[in-house]
């Protein structure tokens, strides 16, 4: 469920809970799941006019072309060398490498307005999979061992790997944003324990991250995003492993009395990395996901390119028979 | 990609509101402003636009490279995702 945030003032007008002072305004949760739209929820499947427009022709082209299949089956002549055969596999060729360039093209050379580009690659979905269903029109049950079946177990995996794909992109990033969120939940119960105190690091309440976050300049540093390394080291991760006099503390191989220790005794070194290596196993962790979604999609360029070649090879195989 | 201390609200502060991140994003399918998407995306209520948004984005990255100031939305939108995950405000 959402959190729907709202000032003191409104809280105070319907019985809410702040800790503030008077006059002092301060975000406080509003935990009222009446109010929560039900767009919020994450499992729910949204689609758009556009997509359901989309989908809606999908629909009725698979329909059509399931129905053609069914006709040219009762034909004299089924075969993929047959016309009808060359029919489909021109078709479906063309389809399909408009599908594959004319996403990648548009993507990177179009000037579009928000939003053109997830219809564009609704069309990719869609085309995509009408363009298989055309070569599977076109081998018409031959699976023989030749140039033509290895060219469509390449297009059939593209598309699979394009459907896993898309089933990634939507599980991945929320796994990712957990992960990010359970690093800052740990970050948080970390400078409240005192342990930020401990390592000399200036502590405010357990609320860092609302200074870090909602204050500019914070850090006491110039603004200037050549400070920001969005790719760091492990053991560059958090502050913890800063010790208080500014020196890297070492990583840890004994954590034996990590759970044990009161935060208001000094520390050995090796304690501190307790937390520290929970923080860094969901950052990594958080990393693995993000990582996924890029990689899977260069798989899919991987495997297009391949089933190109693939299709390349069945063409000029072909062309020798024709010609 | 996001630290526990990014600096979220300093990215925010430099948009210059260019729309260059929207129209990369092929995630992006219902009308948005930036104006909104960067006010929903630190703090406060967020609307069912911004929400459905944030959860149809995938950080396949599109909208780093195109943002002339050189930001990192792509980190901002795992701010946003997890105020729509968290079960408690994020303060």
């Amino acid at each position: 469920m959402i959190e729907h945030w709202r000032t003191r003032d409104d809280s105070a007008l319907s019985g809410g809970t702040s800790g503030t002072g008077a006059g002092e305004e301060r975000l406080v949760p509003q935990h009222n799941s009446d109010r929560d739209p039900p767009c919020h929820r994450w499992s729910r499947w949204r689609l758009t006019r556009t997509q359901m427009a989309i989908i809606l022709a999908a629909l009725v082209a698979g329909a059509g072309l399931i129905g053609l299949y069914a006709l040219y089956r009762q034909s004299s002549d089924v075969a993929p060398d047959s016309i009808a055969g060359y029919a489909f596999a021109g078709s479906g060729t063309l389809l399909l490498l408009l599908t594959g360039a004319g996403y990648a093209l548009r993507k990177r050379a179009g000037r579009y307005w928000p939003g053109r580009l997830n219809t564009i690659l609704a069309w990719h979905v869609v085309t995509g999979l009408l363009g298989l269903m055309l070569i599977l029109m076109h081998a018409a049950g031959n699976f023989n061992p030749r140039s033509g079946t290895y060219a469509l177990y390449g297009l059939i995996g593209v598309v699979a790997s394009g459907i896993v794909g898309r089933i990634l992109d939507r599980v991945c990033p929320r796994l990712a944003a957990g992960a990010a969120l359970q690093a800052w939940t740990i970050d948080r119960a970390v400078h409240r324990g005192g342990l930020a105190e401990e390592l000399g690091i200036a502590d405010n309440g357990g609320h860092t991250h609302l200074r870090l976050l909602c204050q500019p300049y914070a850090r006491g540093v110039p603004w200037d995003l050549a400070y920001y390394d969005l790719d760091p080291a492990i053991e560059d991760i958090p502050v913890l492993f800063i010790g208080g006099s500014g020196e890297r503390v070492a990583p840890a191989r004994d954590q034996r009395a990590g759970a044990t220790r009161s935060f208001n005794r000094p520390r050995a070194p090796g304690e501190v990395m307790q937390p520290a290596a929970a923080l860094a196993a969901t950052i990594g962790r958080e990393r693995f996901f993000l990582e996924l979604i890029r990689v899977w999609r260069r798989l899919h360029i991987l495997i297009s390119l391949v089933a190109l070649c693939l299709l390349l090879w069945h063409l000029e195989y072909a062309a020798t028979l024709l010609l | 990609m996001y630290e526990p201390d990014y600096p979220i609200a300093e990215e925010l502060a430099a948009c210059i509101r260019c729309n260059e991140c929207l129209v990369a994003c092929p995630a992006l399918a219902t009308p948005l402003t930036i104006e909104a998407l960067n006010r929903e995306t630190l703090d406060g209520p967020v609307s069912a636009p911004v929400a459905r948004f944030g959860q149809s984005c995938y950080l396949c990255g599109a909208c780093v490279p195109v943002c002339p100031v050189g930001l990192h939305r792509d980190a901002m939108m795992i701010w946003l995702k997890m105020r729509l995950l968290a079960k408690e405000p994020l303060v």
